[in-house]
């Protein structure tokens, strides 16, 4: 801003009056022009002191305080301050703005939406945090309502965790196809798939280990099924069955008696 | 009009073959056949010489001469011959190029020859050859990032140049062709050769040009427009407000940086002739257009009611040579050295005398360029010298002045008049002469009526001359041809008035 310049009138000293009359014009049409310029909106620092509590200077506008500021020094610095609050040190205050446009600020709250590419902190909490907005894939969100955390890929290709068993969180694996729930019910810790929809793959490279302090429980013995047999549990039991048969009837004496694995077959004579 | 009764300390002509005419007794007139005579009259005298008034030369005040050459008011308000000049050192090719100062301290010039010297005190230096021959160099001084305040000069054809107090080098980053230079506002300002943009340096950088908006210490640059479509043609920045000219407007710059720099009319109409033709004194700029000498003080419009009575040589000005004109000052007095009539370079000045108020002209000087440096005042001429104002000859040479007076008539100009006895009053030097004219009329030849060269001082003694000779009469004018410093106090005479006819 352009500094307003208000000349000094001269006394007459040696100028006639037609002269002086002529000077003073001149004068009056100075000002005139520097008050238009003034009026104008190109007032400068250099003509105000203080305003509104802030001292001005040809780079800052400082509160009398000093702990409130701007600053347009060091211009072509990008991490001059340029917004500083709550220090009279402008780069220890605890708000302040960089000239490249990273602030610091040791609290704050927002409203609306926020746009970073990076966010980094030690605790996040919020109604809804998402990677991406409703309805675009893939998304990861956060939420406290309806389902508590979800990884989706598409609208029918997620998991989720969240109050499914007997309103306890649970995880809900779903394809489209098989969905399937991990999580516990009132007095279990359950895995399976919804409504009987889509089976469920235990595979080992090793041994698959069942512990139980209790039983492992079937169903029945019908829903124990070999591959490699290609028969149940409960028809190699039927299979089994006869082979424990034994000879019903008296043996003559003298007769060969016939033992298979201990269970007497039969005789001969 | 002063009317006093000077008693007159008489001193004969050398030769004296005109002595002093006997008052009051002509025998072709007596009281008989022209009635009464003013015997109670005391004699007219004109004691205050306020120089030269190109107004009618019947109306105007007896105290103006309506013809002057080589005279000056410096003693007004007796009136005596101007200065004379030295030329310093050797003349330096044919032309001077551009005049400058450094620090208050050095004299600059560029020549014609491309060379850009500095006075020494006994002979000029070249500090920097192989400079435009032709372009006319201006200069400006200018410190900024520099360690020392440096005198810059820009031609329009070179690089801009600087001169550190030792050596000439290049401004770095300067604008190429940059022509028209000032400083102002602690930044170099430029205008280039037949453009219309005015760019300023960084603030106190003379070798950052790059514009920006970053902030206000940043280079600017600013295209200005003139409604007669003309490019700018002068940078002036010694107002308040950076003047910048062009032939027929002139427009300033307000505002103290670039985000608020804007520019306004001056004038749309009136320009000035070239970046040479302004001098600032006093707060008050004077320039000089097609149009007469103006002042301006920054508010106002120009305005030259002040040159009113020698508007005659604007209007008479050679305007094929106008652009070679110049404006000058020496601290006290303003210089306008212009080409009258055919002239193609200035040789004529005229001076305005600001203590008195009268305009005086000056002519045997070709003034191209004029600069001021201490008490001493310098004029570049059309012949490749630099002069030095001063002393009571022009490099030897006596100085040849007249005085023309306004024409005299009884109180009806259809009465006849006669001067039955006429004196000077003057300070005449050993050496000095003075040869007195009458004339009364326009188609008649000059009538010498006295001639003196004094072989002796002589000092404020009147001398007399042989006003009879010039008789029947309806006005009379006198001319004062001098050789030589002379101051003239006094021009007196007794008039009869006779009736009319």
């Amino acid at each position: 801003m352009g500094k307003v310049d208000i000349p000094q009138i001269e006394p007459k000293g040696n100028r006639t009056t037609d002269e002086y009359v002529h000077y003073l014009a001149n004068m009056l049409a100075i000002i005139q022009e520097e008050l238009q310029n003034f009026l104008e909106g190109r007032i400068s620092s250099e003509n105000m002191r203080e305003i509104a509590g802030y001292n001005v200077s040809q780079t800052e506008l400082k509160h009398k305080s000093g702990i409130v500021g701007m600053s347009g020094a060091d211009a072509a610095t990008a991490t001059a301050i340029r917004f500083w609050a709550g220090n009279a040190d402008k780069t220890a205050a605890p708000f302040r703005v960089q000239q490249n446009g990273k602030m610091y600020a040791t609290d704050g709250e927002f409203e609306g939406k926020i746009t970073a590419t990076d966010i980094e902190g030690g605790t996040i909490t919020g109604a809804l945090i998402q990677t991406a907005a409703a309805g675009i894939f893939p998304r990861i969100e956060f939420s406290d309502t309806g389902e508590l955390i979800g990884a989706y890929y598409s609208a029918t290709n997620f998991v989720k965790l969240l109050a499914v068993i007997s309103g306890n969180p649970g995880f809900r694996i779903d394809n489209g196809d098989v969905s399937a729930q991990i999580g516990n019910s009132a007095t279990e810790f359950v895995i399976n798939t919804v409504f009987g929809f889509g089976n469920i793959y235990l595979q080992s490279g090793a041994d698959l280990k069942l512990f139980a302090d209790g039983l492992v429980r079937f169903q029945d013995w019908d829903k124990m099924y070999s591959n490699g047999d290609g028969q149940t549990l409960q028809t190699a039991l039927n299979n089994k069955a006869p082979i424990f048969a034994g000879f019903t009837g008296s043996i003559p004496p003298g007769a060969t008696i016939h033992v298979d694995n201990g269970v007497i077959e039969g005789y001969s004579i | 009009m002063v009317r006093k009764i000077i008693p007159p300390k008489r001193i004969p002509w050398v030769p004296s073959e005109e002595k002093e005419p006997a008052k009051r007794k002509s025998p072709e007139v007596t009281r008989t056949n022209w009635g009464m005579t003013n015997d109670s009259q005391p004699p007219y005298t004109i004691k205050e010489f306020r120089g030269v008034n190109k107004l009618d030369a019947f109306s105007i005040g007896d105290i103006f001469a309506a013809d002057m050459k080589n005279l000056t008011s410096s003693k007004y308000p007796a009136l005596t011959v101007r200065p004379g000049y030295a030329q310093i050192g050797a003349t330096v090719g044919t032309k001077v190029l551009g005049l400058g100062v450094w620090k208050d301290t050095e004299l600059h010039a560029v020549f014609n020859d491309g060379t850009w010297r500095k006075w020494d005190g006994s002979a000029w230096t070249t500090i920097k050859s192989g400079l435009s021959t032709t372009a006319e160099a201006y200069f400006t001084n200018f410190q900024g990032a520099y360690t020392g305040i440096n005198l810059i000069m820009a031609n329009g054809v070179d690089a801009v140049q600087r001169y550190d107090g030792s050596t000439v080098q290049n401004v770095l980053n300067a604008p190429a062709n940059a022509k028209y230079i000032t400083t102002f506002q602690n930044r170099l300002w430029v205008s280039m050769n037949g453009d219309k943009e005015i760019r300023a340096s960084a603030l106190d950088n003379a070798e950052d040009w790059t514009p920006g908006t970053l902030n206000d210490s940043l280079a600017f640059g600013k295209e200005i427009e003139s409604p007669s479509g003309e490019t700018i043609n002068g940078l002036f920045g010694e107002l308040a407000k950076l003047t910048i000219s062009f032939p027929n407007s002139i427009r300033k710059l307000l505002g103290g940086v670039p985000s608020d720099f804007n520019d306004q009319s001056v004038s749309q109409t009136l320009g000035i002739v070239n970046n040479k033709s302004s001098v600032t004194i006093d707060g008050t700029m004077h320039l000089f257009n097609s149009k007469g000498f103006y002042s301006y003080g920054g508010g106002v419009s120009p305005d030259k009611s002040y040159s009113e009575v020698v508007q005659y040589y604007a209007d008479n000005s050679n305007a094929a040579a106008r652009n070679q004109s110049a404006v000058g000052s020496d601290g006290k007095n303003l210089y306008f050295a212009i080409p009258i009539s055919s002239s193609t370079a200035p040789d004529t000045i005229i001076e305005y005398d600001k203590t008195v108020r009268a305009w005086n002209v000056w002519e045997d000087i070709q003034a191209l360029h004029f600069v001021r440096l201490g008490n001493d005042f310098y004029i570049g001429d059309a012949l490749g010298r630099v002069l030095k104002m001063g002393g009571t000859s022009d490099n030897g040479t006596s100085i040849a002045s007249e005085l023309i007076s306004k024409w005299f008539t009884a109180p009806s100009m259809s009465q006849v008049i006669r001067w039955p006895r006429m004196w000077l009053t003057v300070d005449l030097p050993t050496g000095s002469s003075l040869t007195v004219y009458l004339n009364k009329s326009e188609d008649e030849p000059w009538e010498e009526v006295g001639s003196i060269t004094a072989s002796s001082d002589i000092i404020r003694k009147p001398i007399y001359v042989a006003s009879t000779k010039v008789a029947n009469a309806k006005q009379l004018r006198y001319k004062v041809v001098g050789s030589g410093p002379y101051t003239l106090h006094e021009i007196a005479w007794e008039s009869d008035t006779l009736p009319l006819r």
